[in-house]
């Protein structure tokens, strides 16, 4: 391979000096157009219904009337915001009420942060006793968890319906908190068992030498080192549950416990499609996720990868 | 020796992690009991959800015991909030909302309590007939019509007489004319738009126009004929007014009762078929452009008179209930003279009492009530079935492949005929 | 140790057993109550002929369901149509997923900022991603119509979510850009744990730029490409939010697909037992793919 390499490096030198230079010069130019308009295409690609989206939330309702679109609003206004963000501030508008949104984004808010915390612990445990077992009946478990993945939410819906309601959970933060957990975790410990078996087994077996026990080895040689895991698994595990709908949908009932999905689906049936108000609704529910994407990006995709890939 | 002891702590951790998960379950379950005092729990459409909301503090005022917690969801989705909810004799909610087309299903299915010896004489006879059947269902009570409601044709009078019309449409044939010279003069791009993506919102369409040709789904022996040559002509109609005279915003197809009156209250069509809670927007300055300028007219009609798709709502109790005198209260109080005149005036529905159509007041501050209620007697049922919503899904299905020129309009609704004529057969015509 | 793998209820493996079970139990606990059990239920609901319009003459009828379902015409119609969406949706988001990854892989000023915004439409959530769609595909005022008509391309505004095959195809456009960039996540970083000495090793042995992709990079990609399809796959194949945003299975059943077949049954129809037995089905179904996909994982990684 190194040898490979020098004879590589001989090769590109002695190919920059040769006469055939200017041709190599178009030919760069040429690679070099393409990649930028490459850049261009995807940035587009990736940015512009975002853009529409942002547009639409800051144009008066006339305006958005218009065919053709007015691509820059004339009058542009945060109104939709204000409304939004402080329902009371201003008048009833349409004949449907507001929805809370304060109240949505902090049941999605609670939600999310206590199904990632949770999932984060009981998921780890498992998911090193799995990844630490020789036995056939932890394999066995392992594979459980990857067909739970499987199963369409849809059919749990009524049976978990009649088992929340026996317990009372029915439109509370909490009912929804033990689903999404219960959803979740197959995929926390999949991907976390994953993990932990990048982790040399030496390790602790040097530790258990130095008398460590295995809850021991696992608080101090074993937590650190999977810790980047653990965020990335958490952070998707937010994202997840952040995006939930199906469920939210069908087991809440009031603004005590309606998520932030539920509440951009119900700007679709209330009485009059206001879109500036809905595309407002989007953009806000849809800044937590993306906040925490583009500044953890390297970590979710680091801990995925090396979760999935290697499991 | 030590590994064991630290083992032993791992078991006792898990042991408390579960007996916690355990307790909150517990404590959450009881707290749920704890709260049980005379709170009601009402689940609502958002259509009059205002004014019951605003209703709310009069009613707790005068029945201080009560304390009335009033949810409310889209039309689209309170179907299946219902089902879902009270699946196998629920507690969660003690007055639901009822549309008419799903009396038959929620008696049968158990959902609804039985009102009939609650309901006065006074109600018996004060009540007009088109709103206290829709809760009737084999001669027994259900509940109270809250508002009577049917389609309603909305026309923009200004757009009219700028093509030079002095009265509205009283054809459809007249309607075709009307809508081609409101074309021609660029006074709008498609005379009307209207709710017809693939939803129960198509149907009432469909009972507003299928009529008026003649057409019906059921003969008097109770035989279906969805395939009538009515129907036929009725539907092939439908599809001409999108494709042939263009009369329509080809948009119709994805849109539905809400979504049409963007449109219309921009002034960008004339026509518009809609209901009772749509005049409280079309006549509000502050939401419409057009307000001051749209009146009612009888529906069109063609070999009748007249026809349009009845849709009135009514509340009902719960049967698994365990607050049914407060609930019973609540509903009670809704359907009070004074609050369905307040419900009239205020956001524009028509009442359920015969003796309000007649009441000075009533008719100074409705504007619209004198149309509205003589087309209340071309009003057409959709069919009362047990299994309506299946019925329902395989007509709007059908329609929609003939509006979408998937099939021709004779072809959708014979097969319409023989997927219906299977399912009656499947429910013992029920 | 090391010999006792593979055997059961060798001493050792209750050893085992003593300190993994605790670790376990918590997670398997919640799992078991809250899936389990109710998968358990559904099962059983499966078999009878459970319709909430009836609950209390709930009977056995064996497998009369699942009968039932081969039978009908609505049941094929929407596997059509859940399957093209699967193929389609899955397809596109690999090969524009793929072309990403390996853009962001080569070296130019900028990329810094493009691999940044690449994550963007992953973490939109599906619900505004619907909600966002359905107004660019609006007939009347959407951006889609009105860009096309003022660049010439389109005489008549097209009513996108009018027809139902044209319908079926924008909600995949919908899904395809949002998660393309989860393909592209997932392959960029499989790129990224490639040497670059294996590339200059193909360089120098006189290999085009495709096929030093087919032979360096595509075979030590297949790891990471197997995991994103077998995602996508799952998730696609279960497809509802969306759904319910843009079309609601609407026109004329045009985007009906599997999952909103599901709900239909069971909340407007009220047919648990049936509900039932189609979600099973849908579940083999992708039980079937995600073994074949598996198999494929596995031997590739491990072995």
């Amino acid at each position: 391979m190194g040898q490979r390499n020098i004879d590589g490096k001989l090769k590109t030198l002695t190919a920059k000096s040769s006469p055939v230079r200017r041709l190599q010069n178009l030919r760069a130019i040429r690679a070099a157009a393409f990649t930028y308009a490459g850049a261009l295409l995807l940035g587009l690609l990736i940015l512009a219904p975002f853009l529409w989206l942002f547009i639409t939330s800051i144009s008066p309702r006339y305006e958005l009337a218009a065919a053709p679109p007015h691509w820059a609003p004339q009058h542009p206004t945060f109104l939709n915001y204000q409304k939004l963000l402080n329902p009371s501030g201003s008048a009833a508008f349409t004949s449907g009420e507001i929805p809370p949104f304060g109240e949505a984004f902090k049941n999605s808010l609670a939600v999310a942060v206590a199904v990632t915390l949770v999932c984060l612990l009981l998921g780890s445990l498992a998911a090193y006793a799995l990844a630490r077992a020789r036995s056939r009946s932890a394999d066995r478990l392992i594979y459980l968890t990857i067909g739970l993945r499987m199963v369409p939410e849809i059919s749990l819906v009524i049976p978990l319906y009649i088992l929340l309601r026996r317990f009372g959970l029915i439109d509370t933060r909490f009912g929804l908190f033990l689903v999404y957990a219960s959803f979740t975790l197959p995929f926390v410990i999949w991907i976390m068992q994953g993990y932990f078996r990048t982790i040399p087994r030496e390790l602790e077996e040097a530790a258990a030498i130095d008398g460590c026990s295995r809850s021991q080895a696992l608080l101090r040689i074993v937590a650190p080192l999977s810790l980047p895991g653990m965020v990335a698994t958490g952070l998707f595990t937010f994202l997840l549950a952040w995006d939930e709908f199906l469920f939210a949908l069908l087991f809440t009932a009031t603004y005590s416990s309606k998520t932030i999905t539920v509440a951009i689906s119900e700007f679709t049936t209330r009485h009059l499609i206001d879109y500036g108000l809905m595309a407002t609704g989007g953009i806000l529910a849809a800044i937590p996720p993306v906040l925490i994407a583009l500044v953890f990006q390297k970590k979710i995709i680091q801990g995925l990868t090396a979760g999935a890939v290697k499991g | 020796m030590k590994n064991q002891s630290r083992q032993g702590k791992m078991w006792l951790l898990s042991g408390v992690v579960l007996i916690f998960m355990f307790t909150a379950f517990g404590l959450l379950a009881a707290g749920a009991f704890a709260a049980e005092k005379t709170t009601i729990t009402v689940l609502s459409s958002d259509d009059f959800a205002a004014f019951r909301k605003a209703a709310i503090p009069d009613f707790e005022k005068a029945n201080p015991d009560i304390k009335v917690n009033l949810i409310s969801v889209g039309y689209d989705q309170l179907h299946d909030k219902i089902v879902t909810a009270l699946a196998g004799g629920a507690t969660g909610f003690d007055v639901i909302d009822v549309d008419e087309i799903w009396t038959a299903e929620f008696v049968e299915a158990g959902f609804l309590a039985d009102v009939t010896d609650r309901v006065t004489a006074e109600m018996k006879k004060g009540i007009v007939p088109a709103g206290m059947n829709i809760l009737t269902y084999q001669n027994r009570f259900w509940g109270l019509p809250m508002f009577v409601d049917t389609k309603f044709f909305y026309y923009n009078n200004d757009l009219l007489a700028k093509a030079g019309f002095k009265t509205p449409p009283q054809t459809w044939a007249e309607f075709v004319e009307q809508s081609k010279k409101l074309q021609e003069k660029k006074l709008v791009k498609y005379a009307t738009i209207w709710g017809w993506g693939q939803h129960e919102g198509l149907i009432c369409d469909v009972v507003s126009i299928f009529p008026a040709f003649g057409g019906r789904f059921i003969e008097p022996n109770g035989k279906f004929v969805v395939n009538n040559p009515d129907n036929v002509r009725a539907l092939q109609f439908m599809v001409d007014l999108l494709y042939k005279y263009k009369a329509a915003d080809p948009a119709s197809i994805t849109a539905d009762d809400r979504s049409m009156l963007n449109s219309f209250i921009a002034g960008d069509v004339a026509f518009g078929l809609n209901w009772s809670f749509a005049w409280g927007i079309i006549d509000d300055p502050s939401q419409s452009k057009v307000a001051g300028k749209v009146r009612l007219a009888l529906m069109p009609g063609e070999k009748k008179k007249s026809a349009s798709g009845a849709g009135s709502m009514g509340l009902g109790i719960a049967s698994g209930s365990r607050r049914k005198d407060a609930a019973w209260k609540f509903i009670a109080f809704l359907a009070e003279r004074q609050q369905q005149k307040n419900q009239a005036i205020n956001y524009g529905a028509l009442p359920i009492w015969q003796s309000l159509y007649t009441d000075p007041e009533v008719q100074k501050k409705h504007p619209a009530l004198a149309e509205m209620s003589s087309q209340l007697k071309y009003a057409v049922s959709r069919p009362r079935l047990t299994w309506y919503s299946e019925f329902s899904r395989v007509l709007q299905l059908e329609v929609h492949n003939a509006l979408t020129q998937n099939k021709s309009p004779k072809q959708a609704l014979d097969d319409a005929q023989k997927e219906i004529e299977r399912l009656a057969k499947k429910y013992g015509n029920k | 140790m090391e010999q006792f793998k593979g055997t059961r209820f060798k001493r050792s493996d209750w050893g085992e057993l003593r300190w993994i079970l605790p670790f376990v139990l918590p997670a398997f606990a919640l799992i078991a109550l809250v899936i389990l059990y109710p998968f358990g239920l559904a099962m059983y609901y499966s078999l009878t002929d459970y319709n909430l319009m009836r609950p209390l003459s709930r009977s056995f009828v064996g497998l009369g369901n699942y009968l039932e379902i081969l039978r009908s015409g609505y049941f094929w119609d929407s596997l059509w149509k859940t399957t093209y969406f699967t193929l389609l949706s899955v397809g596109l988001e690999f090969v524009l997923g793929l072309w990403a990854a390996v853009f962001l892989n080569k070296k130019f000023r900028g990329r810094g900022f493009l691999r940044a915004l690449i994550i963007l439409p992953w973490a939109l959530p599906t619900v505004v991603n619907g909600m966002m769609w359905q107004w660019i595909f609006d007939a009347n005022y959407g951006a889609l119509n009105g860009l096309l008509s003022q660049l010439g391309f389109i005489k008549h505004y097209v009513i996108w979510l009018g027809e139902p095959f044209m319908a079926l195809n924008s909600v995949i456009v919908a899904d395809v850009w949002k998660n393309f960039s989860f393909i592209a996540l997932l392959l960029l970083a499989g790129l990224q744990t490639i040497p670059a000495e294996l590339y200059e090793a193909a360089t120098m042995d006189g290999a085009s730029g495709w096929r030093r992709f087919w032979k360096v990079t595509f075979p030590l990609l297949k790891p990471s490409i197997l995991v994103a399809l077998v995602l996508r796959t799952i998730e696609a194949f279960k497809v509802f939010d969306i759904i319910y945003m843009m079309t609601k299975g609407g026109p004329a059943d045009g985007t009906q697909v599997l999952s909103f077949y599901i709900y239909r049954e069971s909340f407007q129809f009220l047919h648990l037992g049936f509900g039932a037995a189609l979600s099973f089905m849908v579940s083999v179904g992708i039980l079937i793919l995600a073994v074949v996909y598996i198999k494929g994982l596995y031997t590739e990684v491990e072995y």
